[in-house]
């Protein structure tokens, strides 16, 4: 029976497979990646995703305001790429969250990294539905003074700080948990959003890049009274897609950096502020934007 | 297999085969539309649920399997979901008259029928391989929602099979209209859908349109082929629904057709392989990678022709006296065209 099977497959489907073959073979080769770190700051509109990639490795810091990241996942994963190691979401705003819900769904996460603080909309508890209800992605909430060695780099987690995460929450288990592995997610609160924000650093060599989510001025001062070695950095995402409030004219000095990217996109805000461009520009800092250039790509 | 040609007679008239189909299937409509009636259970949102539930948990794998916007294009052929399309994507479809590849194609269901039922053959006999096609081609129409243009073309290809079977003769604009009139009985509110005109009009095409292109004379080498005639066919009796809908067409389209259609069968029979292998991850993510470079290739063309922007016209949204005008200029042209050849025979 299987022998009249076979019998049908003609020579021209055979050809025609081989040929398909080699050119998955050819497109898989031409699509590895370099050794080298990529940093890419997608263009998703008025929100946040950064793609930080090694070789197959890639942590993605937020995901937008909607499925845009994929087309920049698309654009500089190699295609048969389908696990992301770490998807970190800074905090839960639908400007840095929705986009996350498109890449859980297409692509294996190893970790989730987000603070236990929560949002009420339902998106943001779609999306925790969605990433607990995956058994192969862990969850874990950084906290200041952890560090992530990663394809080489070192991630070091410089916000929130644990104790101030509890106090803001009103609870203790988040201080009381501290031995413990466990990690929450979405607890809710009416203090500001953004200053809960996942703030990394990010340490490649010599290289050293900051990736601030949305916590501007409103809480930098903490930030630098919990770090005080940080220093002059080469990359800084500028916190809240350039917000007037984005930087305390301190915290910039202190950075210091050579380029700073402002993921931002149309909106009625004001985003990104014009003072606040010139400020960085009288201080020699060159300043890119999504807005303008689309995706902006940086090797080191 | 729609190759034979209508005389112009009204539908149904001819032969008792006709009658006894159309009973039946006023009959079958009867019984179905009672049935929830007579229970009073929302029997239809129970199973659209459950529809759905499959649908997705299928595309929510085919995605995993691939980037984007490769993957929505294998769901969207295969499956034919729109909804996860990237709006980007769509509408460079769009801009290139590519749409109707990815909003469920009654075409999906002519190939797939065609080759399972050589592959059915290979193990029953003819008639009875009948019923398992019968039942694959309507679990498929369950698979893609019952989207109009698959219903369409299930009913037509189960009367063209059951024709063939019992030594009827088929005529391909009777069953288009018995496949048209049983959908409209069953649910009147699809004269208004996108989908059901745009494929009822297609295959329109390739029934009355598709004969006089070929005997022309106009076209030569490669425009003389099945692929391109059929394309610009049905592209010539969609012309006034895309214009009405959309207000805008690509002069192009019928060669962007003709550069990406090839790609379909192929991507088709691949992708319901993937789809029935999907819960085999490996298995899956290897046969995906084997399609992707025509997805690619896909993807490319489209994006390439909807960046040149001097083939798209836009056109105000035309209203229906428009197309009714259309169609009856285009009626006449063809029953003209055709009274040329056959005089031209004589």
């Amino acid at each position: 029976m299987f022998e009249v099977f076979f019998s049908k497959i003609k020579v021209k489907q055979g050809i025609g497979l081989l040929a398909l073959i080699t050119v998955s073979i050819w497109l898989a080769f031409f699509s590895f990646p370099s050794q080298k770190l990529e940093i890419v700051f997608c263009d998703v509109g008025q929100g946040d995703a950064i793609i930080i990639q090694k070789g197959f490795n890639q942590m993605l810091i937020d995901g937008g305001p909607n499925q845009k990241v994929l087309e920049c996942l698309a654009n500089n994963l190699p295609f048969f790429d389908r696990t992301i190691e770490i998807v970190a979401l800074t905090h839960p705003q639908a400007d840095h969250l929705t986009g996350i819900d498109f890449v859980i769904d297409r692509y294996s996460v190893d970790y989730f990294l987000s603070g236990p603080e929560g949002n009420e909309s339902t998106g943001y508890k779609k999306l925790i539905e969605k990433i607990k209800s995956r058994k192969q992605t862990k969850i874990h909430n950084p906290y200041l003074g952890e560090k992530i060695e990663f394809a080489g780099m070192e991630i070091y987690s410089l916000w929130p700080e644990r104790s101030w995460v509890a106090q803001k929450l009103g609870t203790d288990f988040i201080a009381s948990d501290y031995t413990k592995e466990e990690s929450v997610l979405g607890v809710s609160t009416t203090a500001d959003l953004n200053e809960f924000s996942l703030v990394f650093l990010l340490k490649y060599g010599g290289f050293q890049a900051l990736f601030t989510g949305d916590a501007d001025s409103g809480i930098q001062d903490e930030i630098l009274l919990a770090n005080d070695s940080l220093n002059q950095i080469d990359i800084l995402k500028v916190p809240h897609h350039g917000a007037k409030s984005a930087l305390l004219p301190g915290f910039l000095e202190i950075l210091n950096p050579q380029i700073a990217v402002i993921s931002v996109g149309k909106n009625s805000y004001g985003h990104p502020s014009g003072e606040l461009i010139k400020k960085m520009e009288e201080l020699g800092i060159k300043v890119r934007r999504t807005d303008l250039e689309g995706e902006i790509k940086l090797t080191i | 297999m729609f190759g034979k040609q209508s005389k112009t007679r009204l539908p149904f008239t001819e032969t008792r085969f006709g009658y006894k189909i159309l009973v039946l299937l006023i009959l079958l409509v009867l019984i179905f539309r009672l049935i929830p009636i007579i229970s009073q259970k929302p029997a239809e949102t129970a199973s659209k649920n459950e529809q759905n539930r499959i649908q997705k948990a299928l595309e929510d794998k085919l995605l995993s399997f691939l980037p984007s916007p490769e993957g929505e294009l294998l769901a969207g052929v295969v499956l034919g979901s729109k909804k996860s399309l990237p709006q980007s994507f769509y509408n460079q479809l769009r801009q290139t008259g590519t749409i109707h590849i990815v909003v469920a194609s009654g075409m999906n269901v002519v190939m797939l029928a065609g080759s399972i039922f050589d592959f059915l053959v290979i193990w029953f006999k003819r008639k009875v391989a009948l019923i398992p096609l019968f039942v694959l081609i309507w679990f498929y129409a369950f698979l893609t929602g019952f989207e109009a243009p698959i219903v369409r073309a299930s009913i037509m290809l189960s009367l063209v099979f059951l024709a063939q079977e019992f030594g009827r003769p088929t005529d391909a604009a009777r069953i288009l209209a018995i496949s048209g009139l049983t959908m409209i009985l069953i649910d009147p509110v699809l004269v208004f859908s996108l989908s059901f005109q745009l494929s009822f009009a297609s295959t329109a095409g390739l029934v009355f349109v598709l004969p006089v292109i070929k005997k022309s004379k106009a076209f030569k080498g490669i425009f003389r082929s099945e692929d391109f005639s059929s394309t610009l066919a049905a592209q010539i009796a969609t012309l006034p629904i895309i214009i009405g809908n959309f207000g805008e067409y690509n002069l192009a389209s019928p060669l962007i057709n003709f550069l990406v259609l090839w790609t379909i069968p192929i991507i088709l029979k691949f992708g319901l392989v993937i789809t029935t292998l999907s819960f085999i991850r490996p298995v899956g993510l290897l046969l995906s990678y084997l399609v992707y470079p025509l997805l690619r290739y896909f993807v490319l063309v489209v994006s390439f022709f909807s960046g040149i922007k001097i083939f798209q016209v836009w056109t105000p949204k035309t209203g229906f006296w428009w197309g009714v005008g259309y169609y009856l200029v285009l009626g006449y042209w063809i029953i003209g065209q055709k009274n040329r050849f056959e005089k031209g025979r004589s």
